[in-house]
């Protein structure tokens, strides 16, 4: 396998500040209870053999998981609850699409975005599972090491949205999913968030936007490119062109919003500028990723 | 003959010029080419033809009307670079109506009328018979000038004076021909022109063979005034000339056709001043011409020269120069805080002199042996007479044509050299070694150049020493600051050297009219026309010069009478008249500017 990595010139730059900028970061895990040997348990309760904690009795519960002992001495009807281990697992899958890389800062965002999440989920013990979604959904071998990684460029012309069937279902199961992407595809975005909350404990996808996506200033004459059709539109960008923009992009947005909430599905927008070229993770851990 | 045809005055101009164009247009287009911005989602953007009201989609296969407006006007202001023309017919081809501008023109008995007169008179009914011809006004003056290029213009009275000594007939009419090809030709004179008439040329002349008496020559030159009256009447002249100042009178008898020199003394008072001389004539009706029975002269500059002896000259030298100096009228010391006019120094050095005279009067030094002491070969070399070089080196051949080389007794002249050579135009050599020169420098100061050790020669015992420095004299004359000269006659060149640092002449003519003459190098010329006394000016200093408009030819009117001849056909032929357009481009253009303008104002909004 060659290193195609090196021919990005500034996915070193990008990784090495992030790697500065998360040392001792860990990855936040969906309920955080210290367990006997200091792995992590979820918060809902399940059939574990783990005793937690106990509760009182609510209408509906299951009678069998009352503690009769406890009644015996204190007359209160108390539910015996026990922790559900879960699997301290984690994949962050990277959209490669070329619409990545509309602008350089973006890739390097996306790129930093990556290798933060790589390396917390690392620093916290968890199983680790880099996906790059490219032309093929593959992984990578060696995701705990972001500057060894096995890295396409951001060339492919489809969004993941757009092909859902390869985003693979070899995800850990009962893990956290961290889905970094712009979510800049026409698609209908219920089959990849579905393919990326199912059997995950917890699914997160980053929409990382360039300032000039979220913000563009008037401009004269400008020829528009899509990053991955090649589609060109020539326009004058003047306010009303920027309001109708901004008007779909807040469209689309709120449809992915809407998928994303129907599903569990944690949906973070960020910007690239806050991560070059400097970085600046305080949305992550506003968003509790980040601990 | 409605027909018209449209061309270009400068073919090549505008074939050079279009390149230009294409470039200018070249970068236009890349100028206005979109910026390339690539975008994540193009599908959240305007398609193009959903704009309503903004976001206009610009495809540059189809450019704007903007654009077409920008590239004709280019197009326009190129073609307008070209000179562009219209040749339309005309029906009568122009006519360069040629003046006769001598003094001639306003010889008149009492009562009667001049040439200039009748002429001016019958010019008018020639304009007015064809009052939208276009006219050509050529005054024939002693050089032919273009007064004015007009349709129906008649008051020709501001150019068309009679003052001027000669007329140059045939030259004013090669300068019609070429400023107006195909043009004809009305000359009005006073006599029958000594030129051949073309076909196309009418002449006209209203002058008679009158009597006259004149001064027809004037010159005044170290305290003489010589003059020359002449009788041009069939019957003998007594007259009377009157210097003035002083109202000196000298009767003059002539007889008919005679010319006579007569000398007349300057009186002592008036040697600075300015004189007038008047040739009276009691028969008014035997001088039909009054302009020339008067001339003024003004004082030719003859004071003494300033001068100025460097104190870095050998002592031989020096007491050559008091020797042939002191007591001479022509040469006076330079006072204080005055500028000299002759600044006499040992080697080239600035001096704010007009004139500078280098005396390289230090004997050649000889070649010291190298065992020789250097102390000894820097002896001061006035002390050491015999151990300089030859007097000599051969026989002495002077440059006749010069002022300061001119007449200068050289037999039995020893001369000896301090230099090998020297800058400049020789004047003198001795053998095969310049031992004088001159030359003008960036300044316009004279330099002269003296190749002379005194101490070893005969010089200051010989008449060479008062004649060269009598000739120098006259040299620093002509070379002051001021008018070359003083008394000229109309249409000669007036060069006039002015202070340092002077920039401009500001010449006021006689009859008070004044102009500015810019100065070149320190000198401006100029050719005056106007008969009289010009005040020249120049910062402070001011200066004076008689212009004379004396000419025997004109003032003998002898050979002057009626004369007319028509053209053989006013030509009814087409006649193609070429018509400037530029303008009509540059009209077009700015209104294509302005529609531009309009067109990016509605747009509200700027350059798209």
């Amino acid at each position: 396998m060659n290193a195609p990595a090196a021919a990005i010139p500034y996915f070193a730059d990008a990784v090495e500040r992030a790697l500065a900028a998360t040392g001792g970061v860990e990855l936040t895990a969906p309920a955080q209870v210290s367990g006997i040997d200091g792995r992590r348990v979820g918060r809902r309760t399940g059939n574990a053999l783990e005793f937690s904690e106990y509760r009182e009795y609510r209408p509906g519960d299951d009678l069998r998981r009352i503690d009769w002992r406890v009644y015996a001495r204190s007359e209160q009807l108390m539910i015996k609850l026990f922790s559900e281990e879960i699997d301290p697992r984690c994949d962050v899958i990277l959209d490669h699409s070329a619409s990545m890389a509309s602008t350089e800062r973006k890739a390097s965002a996306a790129i930093s975005l990556a290798a933060i999440f790589t390396t917390a989920a690392a620093n916290s013990g968890f199983s680790l599972n880099l996906w790059h979604a490219a032309d093929t959904f593959r992984k990578d071998p060696a995701p705990a090491s972001p500057l060894l990684w096995d890295f396409p460029p951001f060339e492919t012309p489809f969004s993941p949205s757009a092909n859902p069937a390869s985003f693979s279902g070899q995800f850990f199961r009962r893990g956290i999913r961290i889905l970094v992407t712009d979510l800049m595809g026409p698609d209908d975005p219920a089959p990849v968030l579905s393919r990326l909350a199912d059997g995950a404990k917890r699914a997160v996808v980053v929409m990382v936007l360039d300032p000039f996506e979220l913000e563009p200033e008037p401009d004269a004459n400008v020829l528009l490119v899509d990053a991955e059709t090649g589609e060109e539109r020539e326009l004058v960008l003047d306010e009303g062109a920027l309001a109708r923009y901004h008007e779909r992009l807040e469209n689309h947005r709120a449809m992915w919003a809407a998928a994303a909430m129907s599903r569990g599905v944690l949906l973070l927008p960020l910007s690239a500028a806050d991560f070059c070229p400097e970085i600046r993770p305080d949305e992550l851990f506003h968003a509790g990723l980040l601990k | 003959m409605n027909d018209f045809f449209f061309g270009f005055e400068h073919n090549l101009l505008l074939w050079c010029a279009v390149p230009v164009a294409l470039v200018l247009l070249l970068l236009y287009l890349l100028h206005r080419r979109s910026k390339v911005r690539i975008v994540p989602a193009i599908f959240l953007w305007d398609r193009p033809q959903a704009s309503p009201h903004s976001g206009t989609r610009i495809n540059f296969r189809f450019p704007p009307a903007i654009f077409y407006l920008e590239l004709a006007a280019l197009l326009l202001l190129t073609a307008a670079l070209a000179a562009p023309f219209v040749s339309t017919p005309e029906t009568f081809p122009p006519l360069a109506v040629i003046l006769d501008d001598s003094i001639s023109m306003q010889a008149k008995v009492p009562g009667g009328r001049s040439p200039l007169e009748s002429g001016a008179e019958f010019v008018k009914s020639e304009i007015r018979a064809l009052p939208d011809r276009r006219v050509l006004w050529i005054v024939a003056a002693e050089s032919p000038v273009l007064a004015s290029d007009s349709n129906g213009r008649t008051d020709f009275g501001s150019f068309w004076t009679g003052q001027a000594a000669s007329s140059e007939l045939a030259a004013a009419a090669a300068l019609a021909r070429r400023m107006a090809r195909g043009c004809q030709l009305l000359i009005v004179t006073d006599r029958k022109p000594a030129i051949e008439l073309a076909p196309d040329t009418t002449c006209y002349s209203a002058g008679a063979p009158l009597g006259n008496s004149a001064i027809v020559n004037a010159r005044r030159t170290a305290g003489r005034i010589l003059i020359e009256a002449a009788n041009f009447s069939a019957l003998p002249l007594d007259a009377v000339l009157v210097l003035e100042p002083g109202a000196l009178k000298t009767q003059v008898r002539l007889a008919p056709k005679e010319t006579r020199r007569i000398v007349l003394a300057v009186p002592e008072a008036a040697a600075h001043e300015a004189v007038t001389v008047r040739l009276e004539n009691a028969d008014a009706s035997a001088n039909a011409l009054l302009c020339d029975d008067e001339v003024v002269l003004e004082a030719e500059d003859d004071s003494p020269v300033s001068y100025r002896v460097a104190t870095g000259l050998p002592a031989a030298a020096r007491s050559a120069l008091e020797r042939v100096l002191n007591g001479n009228p022509a040469f006076r010391p330079v006072l204080t805080g005055e500028t000299p006019d002759l600044d006499i120094l040992p080697a080239e050095a600035e001096s704010p002199s007009p004139v500078h005279l280098f005396w390289l009067a230090s004997p050649k030094k000889k070649t010291t042996p190298a065992n020789q002491s250097e102390t000894a070969a820097n002896q001061p070399q006035d002390n050491q007479p015999e151990d300089s070089a030859p007097s000599a080196s051969g026989p002495l051949s002077p440059e006749n044509s010069a002022v300061l080389s001119r007449g200068l007794p050289l037999d039995s002249l020893q001369w000896a050299v301090s230099a090998d050579d020297l800058p400049g135009q020789t004047l003198l050599r001795s053998g095969d070694v310049p031992v004088l020169s001159t030359r003008q420098n960036l300044n316009r100061d004279r330099e002269i150049f003296l190749n002379l050790d005194p101490a070893r020669s005969n010089i200051t015992h010989h008449p060479f020493w008062p004649v060269f420095f009598q000739n120098l004299a006259q040299t620093v004359r002509t070379e002051r600051f001021g008018p070359a000269r003083t008394n000229l006659r109309s249409g000669e060149l007036l060069q006039v050297r002015l202070p340092r640092g002077a920039q401009s002449l500001t010449t006021v003519r006689p009859d008070g009219k004044s102009a500015e003459i810019r100065a070149m190098r320190g000198q401006a010329d100029f050719r005056p026309m106007l008969h009289g006394v010009w005040k020249l000016e120049s910062g402070a200093d001011k200066w004076s010069a008689s212009v004379m408009g004396l000419s025997a030819e004109e003032s003998d009117l002898s050979g002057a009478g009626p004369f007319r001849r028509d053209a053989d056909k006013l030509a009814v032929m087409p006649f193609w008249m070429l018509r400037p357009m530029a303008w009509a481009f540059l009209l077009l253009a700015a209104l294509l500017l302005a529609a531009h303008h309009l067109v990016l104002t509605r747009k509200g909004g700027g350059p798209c």
